[in-house]
């Protein structure tokens, strides 16, 4: 069953188009990456799913209904939109307490949240001193407050140092451990490569791939490279056998658009010893870029 | 509701600006019954009397209910500054029940501050007037202006948040409330040469709520004009906030 589904969603402000009927599911359990670049409607999409921006059409709902209509949402979503929407002047245990509060939730959880995100520390600080990096975990303990079955989250890694991002990663896969949906953004796409399931890409309002991420790299397989001490040899044997084939390097050919079956037989037919092939693969990256490139063209 | 009014109290108390106002409130009485008393009998000023304590009683209401108002101001259009109206909405969608809980909140808010400015006015007044041999007499005037301190600034309070649903922007809030109350509001009811006009003009029905004697209007009729503000404007406020992306 989908934890999240979008159907035909569309914003529109003004005579800009931010969001162009989007339609999508995200399964209950998963890791999803929302990419795209700045611009392409993610940060909207998510506010729109989360009630904060009305659709100018479409719907978008938590296993059927909408966010407004959730009975006490925070128990179902947790999200974290920005770094920065906290009052400079309160406490970090104030904050989640206020939000706890309207939450319904016990004021316990608050001290257990920022437990949770390493912070309980610092739970007595204002958080207008927090650093961008401890303010992200606040956030995401606001987030988890409600012990919710969905997190979403916008761009958590905005801001973090290299710490913080080993720290976030760690936290998104804990979370999906758990078996929680999780539904985030971002435009570091080596960093989502390494903690999604499945991957949105979306350019102009519009979604340009869903799929997992083993299914968007196979997809781009660029074709085989051969290391060997022959590579003019090796050269001439693919291309006999009809491949296009190219030095790449010292001791390497790149054999492109070959299937690993077709490189196998060449090499065995003319008894060229090799160390080494495999299959070259596109990275997200350039799935990304290939895909939001085309949507510009 | 109750939870949310009393989350709306809470985020009040875990803000420094609030508990700056309510340590300042004493301080602004003790100044205010200084300056009224400490010149009695000079100046010009009448000499102490048997109306002294209900004079001074309501002395210190326009600073008090401007401070419960910019409080209201604060409370709301301080939640768009901040950015946290995000994590507000997220936890309580329903932007009505927010609007109206930050309403109740702020009138609470408001009224807890007339009630220490009346007990602090009246703890330094008392003594003052014992000690200077003038009968203290509170009557039916006083309690009339002690009901319509704690009452004006708890009406101030709402108010100010009703302004700020409207505008949303902090300072153009601030500077619009404090531009009605110095300018616009005296220019209106002079442009229309009207002695009654002024009557049904937001901060002149907030004066009226504490003042006594012959002439004054009844303190519900004041209050009544007062709330009439409140309830339109937070209606058209609360309207803007439900309508508005939040982006």
């Amino acid at each position: 069953m989908a934890a999240m589904e979008l159907h035909e969603l569309t914003k529109r402000f003004g005579g800009v188009t931010a969001v162009d009927g989007l339609s999508l599911e995200v399964g209950e359990g998963t890791v999803t990456g929302f990419l795209g670049p700045n611009g392409a409607g993610k940060t909207t999409t998510l506010r729109m799913l989360l009630g904060l921006v009305r659709p100018t059409s479409g719907t978008a709902t938590f296993g059927g209904r909408r966010y407004v209509d959730l009975d006490e949402p925070a128990r179902h979503v947790g999200a974290v939109l920005e770094a920065s929407s906290f009052h400079p002047g309160r406490r970090a245990i104030d904050h989640l307490r206020i939000l706890a509060m309207a939450a319904g939730l016990p004021a316990r959880r608050a001290r257990e949240a920022l437990e949770r995100v390493g912070l309980g520390h610092a739970a007595g600080r204002r958080v207008g001193g927090f650093s961008l990096g401890m303010r992200q975990r606040v956030g995401l303990a606001a987030a988890l407050l409600g012990e919710p079955r969905v997190l979403i989250l916008d761009e958590p890694a905005n801001g973090l140092d290299p710490e913080g991002v080993q720290w976030l990663r760690a936290f998104l896969r804990a979370q999906a451990d758990d078996g929680r949906t999780v539904l985030v953004s971002s435009h570091l796409l080596a960093e989502v490569s390494q903690t999604v399931d499945r991957v949105v890409i979306l350019d102009k309002g519009r979604l340009l791939a869903h799929a997992s991420l083993a299914e968007l790299t196979d997809a781009s397989t660029e074709g085989m490279v051969v290391r060997t001490r022959e590579p003019a040899a090796l050269i001439d044997a693919l291309r006999a056998g009809g491949l296009r084939a190219e030095r790449t390097g010292p001791d390497e050919v790149s054999a492109a658009g070959a299937t690993a079956d077709a490189v196998g037989r060449a090499i065995a037919f003319h008894g060229i010893v090799v160390h080494a092939m495999y299959a070259k693969q596109s990275n997200l990256e350039d799935v990304f870029f290939r895909l939001t490139e085309g949507s510009r063209a | 509701m109750s939870r949310l009014i009393r989350t709306e109290l809470l985020k009040l108390r875990a803000t420094r600006s609030f508990l700056v106002a309510l340590a300042g409130t004493p301080v602004i009485s003790v100044l205010v019954v200084l300056a009224v008393y400490g010149t009695a009998g000079h100046q010009g000023n009448d000499p102490l009397g048997p109306e002294s304590l209900v004079q001074v009683l309501g002395a210190p209401a326009s600073i008090v209910t401007t401070l419960a108002m910019l409080l209201g101001i604060v409370g709301l259009a301080g939640e768009y500054r901040h950015k946290t109206i995000t994590t507000t909405l997220l936890a309580t969608p329903r932007r009505g029940r927010v609007v109206a809980a930050k309403v109740a909140a702020h009138a609470v808010a408001g009224g807890v501050i007339g009630a220490i400015t009346l007990a602090t006015t009246a703890a330094v007044a008392v003594p003052w007037l014992l000690q200077a041999d003038v009968a203290v007499r509170v009557g039916s005037d006083g309690a009339r202006v002690a009901a319509g301190l704690v009452l004006s600034t708890a009406l101030h309070g709402a108010l100010g948040v009703a302004i700020g649903s409207l505008l949303r922007n902090q300072t153009v809030a601030v500077a619009v409330a404090f531009a009605w109350l110095m300018r616009v509001e005296g220019a209106v009811a002079s442009l229309f040469r009207s002695e009654t006009l002024g009557d049904w003009l937001p901060f002149a029905a907030g004066r009226a709520i504490v003042s006594a004697g012959p002439g004054t209007r009844s303190l519900w009729a004041a209050a009544a004009v007062l709330t009439v503000y409140v309830v339109a404007l937070a209606t058209a406020g609360t309207r803007l906030v439900v309508d508005r992306d939040i982006t």
